[in-house]
């Protein structure tokens, strides 16, 4: 499906999921399950697929062989990739791409953006043109300084 | 052959309708068509497909009437056809949208500039005025069919709206149970032109309304945002309405005032991009008094105030207590966090339970699940763990920034008065009734001549925490003439004026004696919480609201309340114990036992620093039995009790068996 970036515009996209038992190639984002054991020799750039129960300590030495992370939301209620993406850029530094997919929905979008997540992979429920940022002068915006408590703390309470 | 008919709520207004046999929608229950089970598995085949017209489409069991009419089995089914049992003034019809110009709002005129409320700036006003656009613009694609009523769900009820028995209800937050005048005649205003003339407070200190239409809600946040009142995370699974303790910022044991940290809390939570779609809802509570309260031990969070050795205010952290179907008393994570780490420690708790907490069952989602399943240590130490692994510079609480929070609460101008003014002793002196509702209905302020006062919401007979728009705009008009227009609402479900002056303690009470809301019960056992029950709740399995009603008439004599004392009495229409059953020295919890409504009654529960889940005392009483019960139970009491011993200290010293033998034993 396509891919939109952090404002909202669709994008081209060289990323491919992986098949089962494909042997990795570049560009392929592998499911977590299906990552060979650490030590291989892996194809770049990679990208790998967590499920939402992921425990990130297990792959933490592992983050930085990855240019992408895709994080699955099996439904849009479910907001344990919300804490996966923040988890990611907050405590393990990491600085790929971080895309969301599965169940997600527009009214998510800034959420989505203010955890970290840099792109995300749309369905035919909510194609690409229900995808927008609210106007830049909105509060909603994630550039908008915000509630009194996130300017005095300079959005120190963001990723 | 069993027969049934089929039900819903209409999409645009929340409106209970009936399948007719040719598959029209009807307000009237009489057209519904009575359909067999071939009939019936068609006619919901075809329901399902109109998601724009109807919502929670199900069918009803029903017989026949001799002329063929159908008559619905279940009481809540009848209820839906009729109206709530408690209010047969108020019909079950469509209400509502007469299309008739409505007057100026009550903001335009009204700003009580002297009440403690958090002061909003241009940004947060006009935040509001967003999410209220935002909530129009979802509800159209709704309407439209661009969300399903899947997706659309989670949205409205993050906006506070709800679908029950009857029509949508909206829950408007009054953050930690503060708001001003003003905001109190903007509430009467909805309550006035888009419900059906009252309102009903919670014990979560927020309000509802019992009759909103979907298609008004998006009007209905619009004006309530030129008041800086909104309906946002009152319900969903998010961080809900933060609740302190209603003498917030007048109590005289205050350590630490804790409207600060709620209302930095408050924001902190309001869209948080990582917890707003958490495993189940997430309550907070925070005492700024080392007397609790807030009950904070049955919150997923309690944050409690308290000096260390240093004389410095730190807080005592507990985290997984709650009501509903499992009562839990929470657990203490730390004695004395620095108030610096408050948030970062508050984030830590919500990080783990939001990657941790079960989602595989609705019922076993809350964090004292989690903590139960994972034991209290090892969910210490993971808190601990992630804590320490925060960022050093992230989410500190530095001075500064709760200086500058506090700072937009204002101080009202207190004047410098007597202690004790010749008026208010010589008032006491001379009038027997106005003694007696001060003794119950006031609370010690720490300025000097002031006093906080409660107006009860419990007037025998009454519905607990339901006030009509008139009484809404008088009560107004008294806190401005008599509080800095300042109120609170407490999770008793009563509403407090926080600065009296105590030389017009008497007039303000002759003023509430006028509005028939005198009542001095304010801790007495027919100041009783309840949850609004089958008569207007899609969960209850049970009318809560004519039980308290009886047992308040019961009991209702003053003198009688009086001898009997602080008494906590607590009744739940179902297991989620909204109406804090377990929490209540005695507790009322009503079942549906194969179709007959009867009440459980739990002795020894409390909510304060010494909180407990009652225990059950033995099998559930038929309701009608309950108000005699309840006072078998009062009458053991006074029997056993010592010179001064209270209702719950006497079941703390004798425990079940006493209440058993007066309520079980044969006499």
């Amino acid at each position: 499906m396509a891919i939109i970036n952090a404002q909202g515009r669709e994008v081209a996209d060289s990323w491919t999921t992986s098949e089962p038992d494909a042997a990795p190639a570049p560009y392929a984002i592998i499911p977590l399950a299906d990552l060979p054991p650490a030590g291989e020799k892996l194809p770049a750039p990679l990208g790998v697929q967590l499920p939402p129960g992921a425990v990130l300590e297990d792959i933490a030495a592992r983050l930085g062989s990855f240019a992408l992370i895709a994080i699955e939301f099996p439904k849009f209620r479910d907001g344990r990739g919300f804490t996966l993406a923040r988890t990611l850029r907050q405590k393990y530094g990491f600085k790929g791409e971080i895309r969301a997919v599965g169940h997600v929905i527009p009214d998510q979008f800034v959420a989505l953006l203010r955890c970290g997540f840099s792109t995300l992979s749309t369905s035919p429920e909510h194609p690409a043109a229900q995808w927008h940022l609210p106007s830049a002068t909105s509060p909603e915006n994630p550039a908008h300084p915000g509630q009194l408590l996130h300017r005095l703390m300079n959005r120190g309470l963001a990723a | 052959m069993s027969l049934s008919i089929i039900s819903a709520n209409r999409l645009r207004d929340g409106r209970t309708v009936w399948r007719t046999a040719n598959g029209e929608w009807a307000e009237d229950v009489q057209a519904a068509g009575a359909l067999d089970a071939q009939a019936l598995a068609l006619g919901l085949q075809a329901a399902a497909l109109q998601p724009q017209t109807v919502v929670d489409v199900h069918e009803a069991a029903v017989t026949l009437a001799a002329d063929g009419t159908p008559i619905l089995t279940a009481q809540r089914e009848q209820i839906r056809a009729t109206g709530p049992s408690v209010r047969p003034d108020l019909p079950v019809s469509t209400w509502g949208a007469t299309g008739a110009a409505l007057p100026p709002l009550p903001s335009e005129t009204s700003t009580s500039p002297f009440a403690g409320i958090y002061r909003y700036d241009d940004y947060d006003r006009q935040f509001l005025r967003d999410r209220a656009a935002q909530f129009g613009d979802q509800a159209a694609r709704r309407l439209a069919g661009e969300l399903s009523e899947d997706e659309f769900k989670p949205l409205r009820l993050m906006n506070g709206l709800y679908l029950q028995l009857h029509a949508y209800m909206l829950r408007v937050a009054l953050p930690y149970g503060i708001l001003s005048a003003a905001q109190l005649r903007q509430l009467a205003y909805v309550a006035r032109h888009y419900d059906r003339g009252y309102g009903h407070f919670t014990t979560r200190q927020n309000i509802q309304f019992n009759w909103l239409r979907l298609e008004d809600a998006p009007a209905v946040l619009a004006l309530l945002a030129e008041a800086g009142i909104h309906a946002i995370q009152t319900s969903g699974n998010c961080v809900r309405n933060v609740t302190t303790d209603e003498f917030a910022a007048a109590a005289a044991d205050e350590i630490v005032d804790p409207r600060v940290y709620a209302e930095i809390l408050r924001q902190w939570s309001t869209d948080h991009p990582e917890f707003t779609y958490l495993p189940r809802k997430f309550k907070i509570a925070i005492t700024g008094s080392p007397q609790d309260r807030a009950a904070v031990r049955v919150h997923d969070i309690g944050i409690m105030a308290r000096r260390n050795a240093q004389g410095e205010p730190v807080f005592q952290i507990f985290a997984g207590g709650g009501l509903g179907r499992i009562p839990v008393i929470a657990v203490k994570l730390r004695d004395e966090l620095p108030v610096h780490d408050l948030l970062r420690y508050v984030e830590a708790i919500l990080r783990v339970y939001n990657a941790l907490g079960r989602r595989d069952n609705i019922h076993k989602a809350r964090i004292k699940i989690l903590i139960r399943e994972m034991k209290p240590e090892h969910f210490i130490e993971m808190v601990e763990n992630e804590f320490a692994s925060l960022p050093a510079d992230y989410c500190v609480l530095e001075a500064d920034v709760v200086a500058a929070v506090a700072a937009r609460f204002g101080a009202p101008a207190f004047e410098t008065l007597e202690a004790n003014p010749a008026a208010f002793s010589s008032a006491l002196k001379d009038h027997r009734a106005f003694r007696a509702w001060v003794r119950t209905n006031t609370h010690p302020h720490r300025q000097p001549g002031y006093i906080s006062a409660v107006i009860s919401l419990k007037t025998p007979g009454s519905i607990p925490g339901d006030v009509k728009a008139e009484e809404m705009d008088k009560i107004a008009d008294l806190a401005d003439r008599f509080s800095f227009g300042e109120l609170r609402v407490t999770h008793q479900q009563n509403l407090v004026l926080p600065h009296v002056r105590k030389a017009d303690l008497h007039a303000f009470w002759s003023e509430l004696v006028t509005l028939g809301l005198a009542a001095g019960n304010i801790g007495l056992v027919t100041d009783i919480i309840a949850c609004p029950g089958m008569d207007y709740c899609a969960l209850a399995t049970a009318r809560s609201i004519p039980v308290a009603q009886r047992i308040a008439e019961r009991f209702a004599g003053p003198e009688r309340q009086q001898e009997i004392g602080p008494l906590d009495l607590n009744i739940s229409g179902c297991i989620n114990a909204c109406g804090h059953h377990h929490v209540g020295h005695i507790g009322l919890l009503g079942v549906d036992k194969s179709g007959t409504e009867v009440y459980q009654i739990t002795l020894g529960g409390a909510s304060d620093e010494k909180a407990a889940i009652g225990t059950i005392i033995g099998p559930a009483v038929p309701t009608e039995q309950v108000p005699e019960t309840v006072e078998k139970i009062v009458n053991a009491y006074i029997a056993n009790r010592t010179e001064g011993e209270t209702f719950i200290d006497t079941y703390r010293r004798l425990g079940l068996a006493p209440f058993k033998e007066a309520v079980y034993g044969n006499h």
